[in-house]
């Protein structure tokens, strides 16, 4: 996979973050994990790739980030239900940012949320996958491109 | 007997359906190597049946079928392209071209195709 | 191909198959109207007969009534008043009477009896006329009577013998006149009577005929329709077991691309559950192919309408001969099938018999199957070729190297993955990164080059190239390493398959040398040391070559000394390191040797030797032109680490420490075997870690020796080392 691909899904999530308040965002060195181990926070929220690759994209995050991020974007509500479409919102932009990259050449699902980990329906167990770290304030969030031509 | 004339940039394509003279059906009456020579011709020849190619120099095939129908609709053209493009190839259709044979193409499909393009 | 349906959607209106019933349905309708008509003349006729009736009933009346005014008049002679209107009733009485009967006879006007005017047919019955004739001859002479008696009493005569007179002709001629009247009456009614009757039974008649034609209209038509469309439900039925069994998605699309009332059930399962009669193809295609193959195939379909069209000269333009077709699935996957859609004329005969293109037939078929198994055959044929080619370059390595190699490969990879995971925030952090990933990786391709494995020393020559640029980059982050992990992750996929491949060379020698004991792995990496060393010898070959040396490289004392597996690695990188430096900045050109009259074969030795129970000594000499004072000290000073003066004072010695400093080579160029500087500072680093010692000593065009001291680690103690 292209780094060029990989960078598209990354400039989505550092998108979102500059919608906030706080942009401060910074992306850690990109690395790589075994998918029968797959790394996740407490919220993932999972877009699926069609077309000239295929797989699935995710972003997940542990509960006291999102809330915090609720916060900063000015919602006091931080219930489950709003953590969840929280999540949804940062795969969105995620997958509508990759529309515009990619055009009509891939097909982008819409994001499903899960909490922990997504299962072997999203990730092919003998494939690796690439975790890109999210430093958010003083939280760690991530990145997972899981694709293959 | 047919009269048939070639528009093709490329001579090895040219002489390759040359070779359709050896059938007794159709005779080679002219070769041109773009739609500007090919409309010229055209005037002089007056032949019944055009294979046309679509990227040329000059005047492109589109432009060639649009003009060779205005001089004389009951043409019957059979575009040779490659498929890179099948949007062209439809286009070229929807111009008046008749029919549409794939690069590369034998000896035999291309007789073949002139044969069902001019019958009725 | 070219189907050639022929529709039921517009059958030409066939005249001769519905004649029977139109006639049919004619001759009811003008028996049904022939019958009102006769009814509607007979019943005026009766509604006649019925005032004639009356008419002749009032006759009987009003002969009675002038009997009895004659009688009052007769009785009130002494009562004028009561005369006078016996008088005007008796007038009246017999104006009607008379005017009525002559009515009858000879027909005429005549007044109802309210007041009104109805015309009277001459009656012409034998019964009625004789009744008439009878009753005129009684009436001539009793009128006469009275009207001598009006005349009399209009002209104030004395009437009393008009009186009796007419009184008389009242009591003789009444009576007799009364039943004329009735016999007349009876008559009148038996005529309408037999009227009525009539018309009963031409009613009953009329009826019956109608219900007759009607019945056999019934039993006639329905059978016959009956029967047609027994034959329609059986082509139907055949229609219905076609579209239900059939292998392909089947509908028709029409000129506007409308899809028709029917399809075959699987095109269901092929494009999922929708409505599909009535929708647009291009509807249909939305979310299954791009916007663009969408209006492709809209102008290859208006091709398929355009008669003069060749359609067996078009195929080749269909763009959806094969289409990828991706289906969201609720999980948020995908399920990806490969469609083929082909297209057909479909001829239907116009009112001159003449073909005509009516619709498109389209099939559409599911060959995901087809296309997997194509593209694993293709996946597995590309797969052997590099395989081939894996193979190739792998048969000079010996197996046992081979799978170490393999296993210190991932060993490395998962080195330098760790260090990419290790959360850095600081911009330092990040940077720090690379210059260890680059140790990593330089150690690695050293090893590669040591076995003659060019793809993983491109590899990792590139990697360094990245790291290179990163470690030079200003405001360094993480995302920058981005295109090394990129590498990286292509780099274990390949060093996957190289170890899928020994498994299965691996598997291959222990059949064909028929072992009796299968060879464990462990095994194989366990017996490598005397192997272990043996590969620098083709190492140094190697690099020589590339550089454009000769060299003989003489060891003595690798394998006397029994080190952990992980400490001899170490070692042996140090070796490789020190080797490569020996080649590539040591030993001279044949030509310049040859010109400095010394062998031109440049020699290397490479020594290990115990030097107590606790330490030994690596050696590492060469015969070449010494260290180059003037190319370090250059090289210091273009570096710009430290001023130029301060660089012009410094002693050889303290010039030969910078070639431990990172980042610094003096070679003129960065090649795979030299220039990156960081060989010789990952040798200082490692002997500082194990509290060993190094020292160099050269002579200007004679030699360059590397002396490093080490302690010794058994075997039994490698955690420790490890750690």
């Amino acid at each position: 996979m292209s780094q060029e691909t990989l960078q598209v899904f990354i400039d989505g999530v550092v998108r979102y973050f500059h919608h906030t308040n706080d942009k401060d965002v910074k992306v850690g060195t990109p690395y790589l994990v075994e998918n029968n181990n797959p790394a996740a926070y407490d919220v993932t929220g999972i877009i699926g790739i069609s077309g000239p690759y295929r797989g699935c994209v995710y972003f997940t995050a542990p509960r006291i980030l999102l809330k915090h991020l609720l916060l900063s974007i000015g919602e006091l509500d931080t219930s489950n239900e709003h953590i969840f479409d929280l999540v949804g919102e940062v795969a969105n932009t995620i997958s509508g940012n990759a529309r515009s990259r990619f055009g009509h050449e891939f097909m982008i699902s819409v994001p499903v949320m899960i909490e922990g980990a997504p299962n072997q329906i999203h990730l092919p167990s003998q494939m690796r996958s690439y975790v890109i770290p999210v430093y958010w304030k003083a939280y760690h969030a991530a990145v997972v491109i899981c694709l293959e031509q | 007997m047919l009269s048939l004339m070639i528009v093709d940039d490329s001579n090895i394509i040219r002489r390759k359906i040359e070779r359709c003279n050896d059938s007794d059906k159709f005779r080679v009456v002219a070769a041109a190597a773009n739609g500007a020579e090919a409309l010229e011709l055209f005037k002089q020849t007056r032949p019944q049946v055009v294979t046309m190619d679509l990227t040329m120099p000059e005047m492109d095939g589109i432009a060639c079928i649009q003009q060779l129908m205005a001089m004389d609709s009951g043409l019957r053209i059979l575009v040779i392209s490659a498929l890179s493009d099948k949007a062209t190839g439809i286009d070229a259709l929807k111009k008046g071209a008749r029919g549409f044979l794939c690069k590369p193409f034998t000896d035999d499909q291309l007789l073949e195709a002139l044969t069902e393009l001019t019958e009725d | 191909m070219s189907q050639n349906i022929d529709s039921q959607h517009k059958p030409r209106f066939d005249f001769g198959k519905y004649k029977g019933i139109i006639i049919s349905v004619a001759l009811f309708l003008l028996l049904d109207a022939s019958v009102l008509l006769f009814n509607f003349y007979v019943s005026f006729e009766i509604a006649d007969d019925a005032v004639g009736v009356n008419l002749a009933g009032r006759q009987r009346m009003l002969s009675q009534r002038m009997a009895k005014t004659l009688f009052v008049l007769d009785a009130s002679r002494d009562d004028p008043a009561g005369f006078k209107t016996a008088f005007d009733e008796l007038q009246l009485s017999k104006g009607l009477f008379d005017e009525t009967l002559n009515g009858f006879i000879n027909g005429g006007v005549v007044r109802g009896a309210g007041k009104e005017v109805v015309t009277l047919e001459p009656v012409t019955n034998r019964l009625g006329k004789d009744s008439l004739q009878n009753t005129l001859l009684l009436w001539q002479p009793y009128k006469s009577a009275v009207e001598q008696l009006t005349t009399d009493v209009q002209n104030n005569l004395p009437y009393e013998s008009s009186l009796v007179a007419a009184v008389t002709m009242a009591r003789t001629h009444n009576l007799a006149m009364l039943s004329s009247m009735n016999d007349l009456t009876v008559s009148l009614e038996q005529v309408a009577a037999s009227k009525a009757t009539r018309l009963r039974i031409i009613q009953t008649v009329g009826i019956s005929l109608a219900i007759i034609n009607f019945l056999f209209i019934m039993f006639h038509f329905v059978r016959q329709l009956r029967d047609s469309d027994k034959v329609i439900e059986k082509a139907r039925r055949e229609t219905t077991e076609i579209l239900e069994t059939v292998n392909e998605g089947l509908f028709l699309i029409d000129k506007d691309l409308i899809l028709g009332e029917q399809h075959s059930a699987r095109l269901v399962d092929v494009l999922g559950p929708q409505e599909f009669a009535g929708k647009s193809f291009q509807a249909l295609l939305e979310n299954i192919v791009s916007e663009k193959d969408a209006e492709t195939a809209r102008g290859f379909i208006e091709l398929l309408f355009d008669p003069k069209v060749k359609e067996k000269l078009i195929g080749d333009l269909n763009p959806l001969s094969l289409v990828e077709v991706n289906i969201a699935q609720s999980n948020g996957g995908f399920l990806t099938k490969h469609l083929q859609f082909s297209f057909a004329r479909a001829y239907q005969k116009d009112d001159d018999g003449a073909q005509k293109i009516s619709h498109v037939l389209v099939t559409v078929l599911d060959i995901t199957e087809q296309v997997k198994l194509e593209r694993a055959l293709n996946e597995s044929r590309k797969h052997n070729e590099s395989q081939l080619e894996m193979i190739t370059g792998l048969l000079h390595t010996h197996p046992g190297l081979l799978k170490e190699f393999i296993a210190n490969s991932f060993n490395c990879f998962n080195r330098v993955n760790n260090i990419l995971r290790q959360p850095a925030k600081t911009s330092q952090a990040v940077r720090d990164k690379a210059t260890s990933i680059f140790r990593e990786i330089h150690n690695f391709k050293g090893e590669a080059a040591s076995l003659k494995l060019d793809f993983f020393e491109t590899a990792a020559h590139k990697m360094e190239d990245t790291l290179a640029l990163l470690r030079d980059k200003r405001d360094l982050s993480g995302n920058d390493y981005l295109g090394l992990t990129v590498q990286l992750e292509s780099l274990i996929s390949y060093t996957q398959q190289v170890e899928h491949l020994t498994e299965k060379l691996g598997q291959f020698a222990v059949v064909s040398s028929n072992s009796p004991r299968p060879v464990n792995n462990k095994q194989v990496t366990g017996s490598r040391r005397s192997d272990g060393w043996e590969q620098l010898e083709d190492f140094v070959q190697n690099i020589a070559m590339r550089n454009g040396k000769m060299v003989k490289l003489v060891a003595s004392g690798l394998s006397e000394i029994d080190l952990d597996s992980e400490y001899q690695k170490k070692l042996k990188d140090i070796c490789i390191q020190l080797l490569r430096n020996a080649v590539v900045h040591g030993i001279e050109t044949p030509r310049d040797r040859e010109l400095s009259e010394k062998p031109i074969v440049g020699r290397i030795d490479l020594r290990l030797a115990k030097v107590s129970e606790t330490e030994m000594e690596l050696t590492v000499m060469d015969d070449g032109q010494g260290l180059d004072y003037d190319a370090i000290r250059s090289k210091a000073l273009s570096s710009g680490k430290w001023p130029e003066d301060e660089i012009e004072s410094w002693t050889n010695k303290h010039l030969l420490g910078l070639i431990f400093h990172d980042g610094f080579s003096t070679a003129a160029e960065v090649n795979k075997d030299a220039g990156r500087g960081v060989g010789m500072e990952a040798v200082m680093n490692h002997v500082l870690a194990q509290r060993g010692k190094i020292s160099v000593s050269s002579r200007s065009g004679r030699h360059c020796r590397f002396v490093i001291t080490l302690p010794i680690v058994h075997t039994n103690s490698s955690e420790e080392i490890a750690a």
